[in-house]
């Protein structure tokens, strides 16, 4: 199969199970965003949603079955938890959720069978976890990628657009940041954006992701990403179904998404980024910029 | 002759042969195997740093106990017994503390002197003399080399919910069912899904010395056991069998020091396949820890069962003869076995024992 048509095909799989009817509840009853899919947090990218909470139950957030349960630092080969202590439930078509960074239960009893709602464990801090919270992660056997869980999950109120600090342009690890530098010369640039997310939350894990990034020049839209699934392949994992980047590409050393490559030739050019969370508020942001 | 002489020459006869079977077919007594107390120390006078030992001593055996950690010889010196860290990396020839947010760490030996410092996210962790580091999100490996510096890394496709480390090779199961083999220098050797099952999920994972046997257990509804023997080329399927189990969490599964018997736990307590007949057998207990752990050169498996609340030390003649199952104080722990000696950690101290033959 070509790359191409399997990438269509893994995107129109994605949107089919988003779209599903096992959409699933919030595990937690007043959550509070601390990292969103895609937050690029210490060496490495959220492929879940953090929510930081100072206390709280946990509950499983569809009916479903326990996969997996283990307690912080209980695992018998001795192999580390940086999940803290974590519960795996599968919850039918192929979604398996993940429920990490729980409060230890000294009973390890978890829930096996779970109806909406079931109670299985408390917020905490176990792992590596930036505060008091869990970490809520949707994993899709049928394609082996993690999926933004924001598509599965009922949406919040949010009025608040994300914000775009700003727009480089990159050539031979020289930057030129739009609005500051007035001309470049002529030469394939890569386009890369500092935007991120708001949130109220009290910590966060890092610069909140934003869902959906779109750069156009002269009108014409040259990159549209879409934070909606990434898949561990060949040793590194990639983001976007449609034309997938791994993360180590993805974020560059001074923060900002390498979104896409672009010939800039002669004369005027106008960029213009677009970016929007997952409840659809909007920033934009255009730049006019010469090149000789 | 009369009867009062046969019958006397029956008697002695009878007494001759008597005297002679004894004398030709004579049997001792079975030895029985006994456990012989050797030494106890209290880690409480134990120094709280490391230090180095001028005095021999034999191996240092790592041990944890009451809040504190370190090293003691199987002559009782003990190292040191530090204060438990947040997070620990402990293995036989060198430890590491880590934070719970880390992103670097100092590598130490057991006398102390630090011999790599890594700067690297993540929870290190030893196993078959190689240094891993599992990233914050469960889901990367990276491999150390002896100055701390990354030789690989790997992303794997979900999370890492099974692991084996050997010298030749390391095996990561994951949360998908798949389980991956990675040899020291960052190459897949192996790739394989055992399926099967409604739901696959690798629950745990063992490797022999040599990595030329890989077992499994995996899936749920139903749970199956794999064993992979390697060919040429690649690995195969040896053995595999439909388990009663139901495990959600990991399992605890092993090969023997000689890598003839796979040691695992099994809804029938603790189950021991046999490479060379291709058969099995089970001990009823309730197994926690020390499946590789083997005595009397290799006849002998010593292992820790029970529960929290009930630990008890198992000893069994292989394949499956219970030769001693004696109950443990609370919070006790086998610390190591070594050759025909058994080191406990019961309440911040640690016990010596030593299997006899009387």
């Amino acid at each position: 199969m070509k790359p191409r048509l399997s990438r269509a095909l893994l995107a129109l799989g994605a949107m089919g199970f988003c779209a599903a009817s096992h959409a699933l509840d919030w595990p937690v009853s007043q959550p509070r965003i601390a990292a969103t899919f895609g937050t690029p947090s210490t060496a490495r990218m959220v492929t879940g949603v953090l929510l930081a909470a100072e206390s709280g139950s946990v509950k499983v957030s569809g009916p479903g079955e326990l996969v997996y349960a283990i307690e912080e630092g209980k695992h018998p080969a001795g192999l580390p938890t940086s999940l803290g202590s974590f519960v795996v439930f599968d919850h039918g078509d192929g979604m398996i959720a993940v429920y990490a960074h729980l409060a230890p239960d000294p009973t390890s009893r978890r829930p096996r069978e779970a109806r909406p709602g079931v109670i299985l464990g408390a917020v905490g801090e176990s792992g590596w976890i930036g505060g008091k919270g869990m970490l809520f992660q949707v994993f899709d056997r049928e394609q082996g990628a993690w999926i933004n869980p924001l598509l599965v999950l009922p949406p919040l109120a949010d009025r608040d657009a994300p914000v775009i600090r700003s727009v480089a342009l990159t050539r031979a690890s020289k930057s030129w940041v739009l609005g500051e530098a007035r001309s470049i010369i002529q030469g394939r640039y890569s386009i890369e954006i500092d935007a991120a997310d708001r949130t109220d939350a009290p910590w966060t894990a890092g610069p909140i992701a934003p869902f959906s990034i779109r750069i156009s020049v002269d009108g014409i839209e040259v990159a549209r990403e879409v934070f909606d699934i990434a898949k561990g392949s060949r040793g590194s994992l990639d983001f976007f179904s449609l034309s997938p980047k791994p993360q180590t590409r993805l974020r560059t050393p001074d923060g900002r998404y390498s979104i896409t490559e672009k010939l800039f030739t002669q004369g005027k050019a106008t960029v213009e980024a677009i970016v929007e969370d997952v409840a659809g508020n909007r920033r934009s942001a255009s730049w006019i910029i010469l090149v000789e | 002759m009369d009867e009062i002489g046969k019958r006397r020459l029956a008697t002695t006869a009878t007494a001759l042969a008597g005297i002679v079977y004894f004398l030709a077919f004579a049997q001792s007594l079975p030895k029985e195997l006994v456990i012989v107390p050797a030494w106890a120390r209290s880690v409480a006078r134990a120094p709280t740093s490391p230090r180095s030992s001028e005095r021999g001593g034999g191996a240092a055996i790592p041990f944890r106990t009451a809040g504190r950690f370190g090293y003691f010889r199987t002559d009782g010196e003990i190292l040191f017994a530090a204060p438990e860290p947040y997070g620990l990396a402990l293995e036989r020839r060198e430890w590491a503390e880590y934070e719970k947010d880390s992103e670097s760490f100092s590598i130490r030996a057991a006398t102390g002197e630090t011999s790599a410092t890594a700067r690297i996210a993540g929870y290190p962790f030893f196993a078959g003399e190689r240094r891993f580091v599992l990233g914050p999100d469960q889901a990367s490996v990276s491999e150390l080399g002896r100055n701390g510096d990354v030789v690989w890394s790997h992303q794997f496709s979900s999370i890492v919910t099974a692991f084996c480390g050997g010298p030749r090779m390391a095996v990561f199961g994951l949360l998908d069912g798949e389980l991956i083999g990675i040899d020291p220098s960052g190459e897949g050797l192996l790739s394989f899904s055992p399926g099967g099952s409604r739901i696959p999920v690798i629950l745990g994972s063992a490797a022999n010395a040599d990595a030329s046997l890989v077992a499994a257990v995996s899936g749920i509804d139903r749970q199956r056991l794999v064993v992979l023997e390697k060919r040429s080329t690649d690995y195969r399927v040896l053995y595999h069998r439909w388990l009663d189990s139901d495990f959600r969490r990991p399992i605890s599964l092993s090969f023997t020091a000689d890598g003839r018997r796979l040691v695992y736990e099994s809804n029938e307590g603790i189950s021991i396949w046999d490479v060379d007949t291709n058969s099995e057998s089970s001990i009823e207990a309730r197994y926690r820890a020390g499946a590789g752990s083997t005595a009397r050169r290799g006849k002998l498996i010593v292992l820790q069962t029970g529960r929290e609340d009930d630990v008890r030390l198992l000893c069994a003649a292989l394949p499956d003869m219970r030769i001693v199952d004696a109950a443990l104080p609370d919070g006790a722990a086998l610390a190591a076995v070594e050759d025909d000696s058994i080191y406990i950690c019961v309440g911040g101290d640690i016990l010596r024992c030593d299997l006899e033959e009387r």
